[in-house]
Order: C-alpha cells, then sequence, then structure tokens
C-alpha cells in the first residue's frame, strides 16, 4: 500500500468513529498537528497557573487559601498528564518545556493577562474554567484514545474548579457593594480576552484540526455554547457584559455578538500580551535556575 | 501573655506555625522545579495549612475568635509560630533543607503529645500524624537523594541546611506558661527534651551523610581571641550555631537559641512582608464573606 | 528515566486498570511522586507501577493516608454541593433588588445543539 493509501484508509477509519492509540500507524500530518495541539494545551494548564498562584498567598479564608492552592496544583497536574500523552508523540518533556520558556512555542491568550483583584480569580474560576470546559468535553470525542483518556481526567477536576469558581462568584455577588463592584470590574476586563480564546469565527472546511477528528466541533459552535451556559447566569446576578448587542436571536436560534476586535488576539499569539515576557522570563529563570533538581531526578547532567 | 491560659498559646504555636509553613510551601505550587514534585510538594502545604485550620477550631473556645479571624486577623505580634517558618523560600535547597528539619522536629513534638491531657488536642495529633508521615517520607527521600547526588545537589542542600539549622532549634523554644502546661500533663515532655532528642537524632542523620559540618559552620577563621589576666591571649571556644554542642559524641543543645522570640511573638521584618500580604484582603472588608 | 504506567483499582477485587503515568528514575521516587499526581482526590485507596514495557507490578507498600485524611473537601464535589442552591438563592435576592437584567436569552436557557458536527 502506498503512503496516500494508507492515509486515505486511515482518515476512512476515524471518520467511522474508530479510535487511535499511540503504537498505531499514522500519517505525518496527524501526528504533528495532533502533537501541537497537545503541546499546546499541556504549555496552556502550566502557564494558567501563574495568574493564579499569584493568590494563594492574598486567600481571604482559611478555605479558599486551601481550595485556590488545590485548583492551582490540578492545573499544574493537568499539564503533567497532557506533557505524557505528548511525549509518546515522540517530543520529550524537557524539550517542550524548553521551547515553551524561550517562547518558541505557544499557550492559549488567556494566560497573557494580569490580575487585579479577588474578583478576577472569581472570574477565572468561573468563566474562564467554563469556556475551557466547554472546548475540553468536546475532546472527550476526539480520535485518538490517550487524549480521550486524559480527558476524562482533566474534565471532572475542571467541573470542580468550576463549581468552586461559582461559589466565590456568588459570594462576591451577594456580598458588600465593594465586592459586588469587584466581580463586574473583573468581568469587564476578561471579556473581551474570553471571547478570543474560542478563537476568531473559523472556516470549517479549512480547519485541519477538525480535519483529523482532533477537534470535533467549531469555533463558533463552541463560543455558542458559552454564551447559553453563562450568559444567562450573569444577566440572573445582574451582571453586565460589556458588549451592547449581546443578545439571544430566537428566530436565528443562536446569540448575536460584537465584534471585540482581533488586534490584540494577534499581538498575543505573537507573544505580545501584557504579561508573556514576564510570565515566560519567571517560568524559564526557575528552568535555568533548577537545572540541578533535575539532573538529580533525570541524571542528566547539565552544563555548570 | 500573662493572663492567658497556656493551653491556647500551645495551640497557637502549634497552629502559626503549621499556618505560616504551610503558607510558605504554598508558595511553590505552580512553579516548583519539577512538576511531579509541585504536586506533591503542594499537597504538603494544603496538610499543613489543614492542620492549623483544625488547630484553630480548638483554639476557637480559648481565644473566641473563629479559625478565620485566628488565621486572618491577629496583629503581627500576637503570632506564636517559630521564626524559621516566616522566612523567605528562597531556592529549593533552603526549602527542602527547611521542610525537612521542620517534619522531623513535628515529629518528635507530635509523637509527644499524642498523649496529652488535653483530650481534643492529642485526638486531633493522632489524624494529624496520619498525613504527617508522607511528609516525612517525602523529607527522607530527598535528603538521601541531594546529599548522595551530584556535587551541586549537595552542596545547595548542604547550604539550605546550614542556612536553617541555627533557627530550627527555636521550634523547641519553651512556651508561655510551660511549666503549668507540664504539670497539668498538656505536655507531656519538656521543650527541651524534645529538643534534645530530635537534635541527638538529627546530629547522627548528618553525620552519616558527611553535612554534620553544617552543624558546626560559623566557626571564625583562628577561633575567639580571650584574653585572660596573666596577659596571655587563650583560644575561646570555636563558634558554632548558637546554642550547639558537641558532647560525648552527641550534638546537644546549650544556653541560647538564635530565631528565637517567635513563641512570645516577636518576628522579624520577614513576617512583617508575609503578614501584610496573606491578611490584607481579609482585612480590608471585615465581616465580609468570601 | 523510566516511564511507569500507574494502575488502580475501586475495589480489592477489581483488576487493575491504567489510569496515567509518571516519569521517575526508579521505584521509590515514582511511588512517592504518583501518590500525589494520580491519587489525591481519592481516586483509590491504593495503586501500583508498572515499568512500562514489562509486566512486573508493584504495589504501593503503604497506601494509608492516599487522598489525605484531614478535611480534604475542598478538593472533592462534596465540598461543593450547596452552590447549585445557593445560586438559585441569590438569583432570587437579585429579582427583588430589581437588578437582574433582562435582555434576550434562550427560552429555557437550553444550551443550543452543536451544529452538525
Amino acid at each position: 500500500m502506498s503512503y496516500e493509501e494508507r492515509v486515505a484508509e486511515f482518515k476512512a477509519r476515524i471518520d467511522g468513529g474508530e479510535k487511535v492509540e499511540s503504537t498505531d500507524w499514522m500519517p505525518d500530518e496527524y501526528r504533528q498537528s495532533l502533537l501541537k495541539f497537545i503541546e499546546m494545551h499541556a504549555n496552556s494548564e502550566v502557564m494558567g497557573c501563574l495568574p493564579e498562584r499569584e493568590w494563594i498567598p492574598r486567600a481571604p479564608s482559611l478555605r479558599r487559601k486551601l481550595s485556590l492552592t488545590a485548583k492551582v496544583q490540578d492545573e499544574a497536574g493537568h499539564g503533567q498528564i497532557l506533557y505524557r500523552v505528548a511525549e509518546d508523540l515522540g517530543k520529550s518533556r524537557e524539550q517542550m518545556w524548553d521551547d515553551l520558556v524561550n517562547g518558541r512555542t505557544k499557550f492559549h491568550n488567556v494566560f497573557h493577562y494580569p490580575t487585579k483583584s479577588w474578583g478576577d480569580v472569581a472570574v477565572i474560576g468561573w468563566l474562564i474554567d467554563g469556556a475551557a470546559l466547554v472546548t475540553q468535553k468536546a475532546l472527550l470525542d476526539c480520535s485518538y484514545m490517550p487524549y480521550i483518556r486524559a480527558m476524562r481526567r482533566i474534565c471532572p477536576e475542571e467541573s470542580l474548579h468550576l463549581r468552586h469558581g461559582e461559589d466565590l462568584t456568588l459570594e462576591l455577588v451577594s456580598g458588600t457593594d465593594e465586592q459586588r463592584e469587584m466581580f463586574q470590574d473583573a468581568v469587564n476586563r476578561w471579556w473581551s480576552p474570553i471571547m478570543h480564546f474560542f478563537g476568531p469565527p473559523s472556516k470549517p472546511d479549512k480547519d485541519v484540526l477538525l480535519y483529523w477528528g482532533i477537534k470535533t466541533r467549531t469555533n463558533e459552535d463552541l463560543r455558542q455554547e458559552f454564551f447559553s451556559t453563562y450568559v444567562p447566569k450573569l444577566w440572573d446576578l445582574g451582571i453586565s457584559v460589556p458588549d451592547e448587542e449581546l443578545r439571544f436571536d430566537e428566530s436565528k436560534g443562536e446569540w448575536i455578538w460584537g465584534d471585540p476586535g482581533w488586534d490584540e488576539f494577534w499581538q498575543v499569539v505573537r507573544g505580545n500580551g501584557p504579561m508573556t515576557a514576564t510570565r515566560l522570563l519567571y517560568r524559564k529563570t526557575m528552568w535555568d535556575h533548577h537545572a540541578w533538581v533535575r539532573e538529580v531526578v533525570t541524571g542528566v547532567p547539565h552544563a555548570a | 501573655m500573662p493572663d492567658e491560659d497556656p493551653r491556647l498559646g500551645l495551640l497557637l504555636a502549634l497552629a502559626d506555625d503549621e499556618l505560616v509553613i504551610g503558607h510558605r510551601h504554598s508558595e511553590w505550587t505552580g512553579w516548583a522545579p519539577y512538576l511531579e514534585e509541585d504536586l506533591a510538594f503542594s499537597s504538603i502545604g494544603q496538610d499543613e495549612m489543614g492542620h492549623a485550620r483544625l488547630l484553630y477550631e480548638i483554639a476557637e473556645p480559648l481565644a473566641g475568635k473563629d479559625p478565620d479571624a485566628l488565621a486572618l486577623g491577629r496583629q503581627p505580634g500576637e503570632y506564636r509560630h517559630a521564626i524559621l517558618c516566616e522566612r523567605p523560600n528562597g531556592d529549593w535547597g533552603y526549602t527542602i533543607a527547611r521542610q525537612y528539619l521542620y517534619d522531623t522536629a513535628d515529629d518528635v513534638r507530635l509523637a509527644a503529645l499524642e498523649s496529652s491531657s488535653f483530650p481534643e488536642l492529642a485526638a486531633a495529633v493522632k489524624t494529624i500524624r496520619l498525613e504527617e508521615r508522607y511528609h516525612l517520607e517525602h523529607a527522607r527521600q530527598w535528603f538521601t537523594r541531594f546529599s548522595q547526588g551530584p556535587v551541586e545537589a549537595r552542596q545547595r542542600f548542604a547550604q539550605g541546611l546550614e542556612a536553617a539549622v541555627g533557627e530550627a532549634l527555636a521550634l523547641f523554644e519553651t512556651l508561655p506558661g510551660e511549666e503549668r502546661l507540664i504539670a497539668d500533663g498538656v505536655l507531656p515532655r519538656s521543650s527541651e527534651d524534645l529538643l534534645g532528642d530530635w537534635l541527638g537524632a538529627l546530629g547522627g542523620v548528618l553525620e552519616e551523610a558527611s553535612l554534620d559540618w553544617v552543624l558546626a559552620s560559623h566557626e571564625k577563621a583562628g577561633g575567639e581571641m580571650v584574653p585572660t589576666s596573666s596577659g596571655e591571649i587563650e583560644q575561646g571556644p570555636t563558634l558554632t550555631v548558637p546554642g550547639l554542642e558537641r558532647r560525648d559524641d552527641r550534638w546537644v543543645h546549650v544556653g541560647e537559641f538564635a530565631g528565637d522570640g517567635g513563641r512570645r511573638g516577636k518576628h522579624t521584618e520577614d513576617f512583617g512582608v508575609l503578614w501584610e500580604e496573606m491578611t490584607a484582603l481579609y482585612r480590608k472588608i471585615p465581616g465580609a464573606t468570601w | 528515566m523510566h516511564i511507569w504506567d500507574v494502575l488502580s483499582r475501586r475495589k480489592d477485587q477489581d483488576p487493575w486498570e491504567v489510569s496515567g503515568s509518571i516519569n521517575a528514575p526508579d521505584l521509590d521516587l515514582a511511588m512517592m511522586l504518583a501518590r500525589e499526581t494520580h491519587f489525591r482526590h481519592g481516586e483509590g485507596t491504593t495503586f501500583a507501577l508498572r515499568a512500562r514495557g514489562t509486566d512486573a507490578i508493584r504495589e504501593c507498600p503503604d497506601p494509608q493516608g492516599i487522598g489525605g485524611v484531614i478535611s480534604k473537601e475542598y478538593r472533592r464535589q462534596d465540598g461543593y454541593v450547596g452552590v447549585g442552591a445557593k445560586l438559585k438563592r441569590v438569583h432570587a435576592e437579585m429579582e427583588k433588588r430589581g437588578v437582574v437584567i433582562d435582555r434576550p436569552r434562550p427560552k429555557g436557557h437550553r444550551t443550543r445543539e452543536a451544529a452538525g458536527a
């Protein structure tokens, strides 16, 4: 069988709903797209630790101190799970981490922004984890079995974070005026990064990830589900969203939303987000400085 | 403090130690040197903060304040943790050295407190020890791996031990009202006694690893010169870590501690910074629920 | 460095299942790290490791305390049991205050069906 024939057969199998294991034969394009996607996902989990971990020392109660620590711990844990899946596709974690901290690979846009208050912690825990959960649940049906297994571990933990975020939100919204304002202010600042998170409206027929069943739903689909899940709840809590146009159009059966502008999105994708350089510098400094610890664990000596 | 129920002083010392060191450990969550170790160390930090919460719950009727008010609502001079706990994490060598020293010391005092005449405390201690077993396993594994590891690891770990060990002794600083606590059986053994046990064991472990030099590390070149009445100059005692001496093949504590005063609410600038960060939001909106 | 498959089971009689994997240079470190990497949410009462590519299953020698002992409800679903009810209460309060935002929303808040995949 020629390479092209093998690829066609592979494509037919996954289109028919069959799942791929790490030891199966894969087209080069499939392996590369998959590895890049999972690597970015793993990178995002570990970079996602950084905005939230700033609030662990500042949490306003013992219970939240514990739960926030556990949440950030989980995100690091998701990184561990996903890097392992990516490693089995052929790239070492050492190499992936090195590429990340030196700015050669990417991580999701939302983790390039600063946190300003406890309101941000609530928004991250509820709305951003909510957005992530929408996309992650879609991965439960992707074509690659090890990724599915990873998502079966990750999604329940993410749901837990969501409830935690919701709980934080409810306390703020039903608290003092200052607390309410803290949350509303955070929503105002985070809304367009969240819209950007789902990506620009894409052309499904040009989407390589959809083609290979790595993604199973379009950007727009996921964004619409996010709106339906969270916007009514926000409105029920008397919290507005900084998009004058946002409303559900019953006749079209979809949410109409205002263009948030995409210049900032492309800046962030290029590595010029507000906190990109700072956070990568932290990671790189830690990485370089602690090579001696890795040496003990991996047995790989490093240059002095 | 003079009118304070000594049991409250004991509970706060234990709880504040756990809170502050747990706070420091948890500062590594999300950016520790190695991913799986990040997870393990975060669990240890969470355990310690959970222990603090448990102990504050026992202290609540004695203090008239709920656990959050105790953890986040007191003034800096009211906290009773040992100064060791408030020091910044520094590098990973110091952090793990401190974890080793702290958890081995904690083990000695918890073992004694299991037979405290204060029933709620004794019961809490039994449960706490179930979680502390993992902390000890963690500490011992890294002690071995670093001390027997590549040159740089051994060096950084040893430097961490050297920096931490002096202040670690003050974990066993005599507690306010200790005489009464001992008389009542709340404290089954004196702090001094417990220190002796811990130090003896520590000295042995360090010697076996050829790291006992960290106990004698502050030696000045040539020793201290002490003038005598005859005009001759004698060599004075070689300086070691304050409070430590080697007698009869064992390391023992004699005299003063470095970093003492924590049990009486005396803390350093490091705690000022920590306290500000830890309590600012809680204090900003008093009475708010979060 | 080895890859260790991490195995778990719900009950004593169940067969071991792979629940994840971990990199570690030796069994001792793998055991210590696997515990918090894969079982801190109480996913099992004990676990085992198997170096990838081998058959030997090595059970955790001391599983006592896995998942934490003291008040770990904040790491579990049951730590957040009342949140749904809280949402309803807070919504009701916001209605009373007259701050609920009345803009067009889907009827019955039903999530939109995925468009033809």
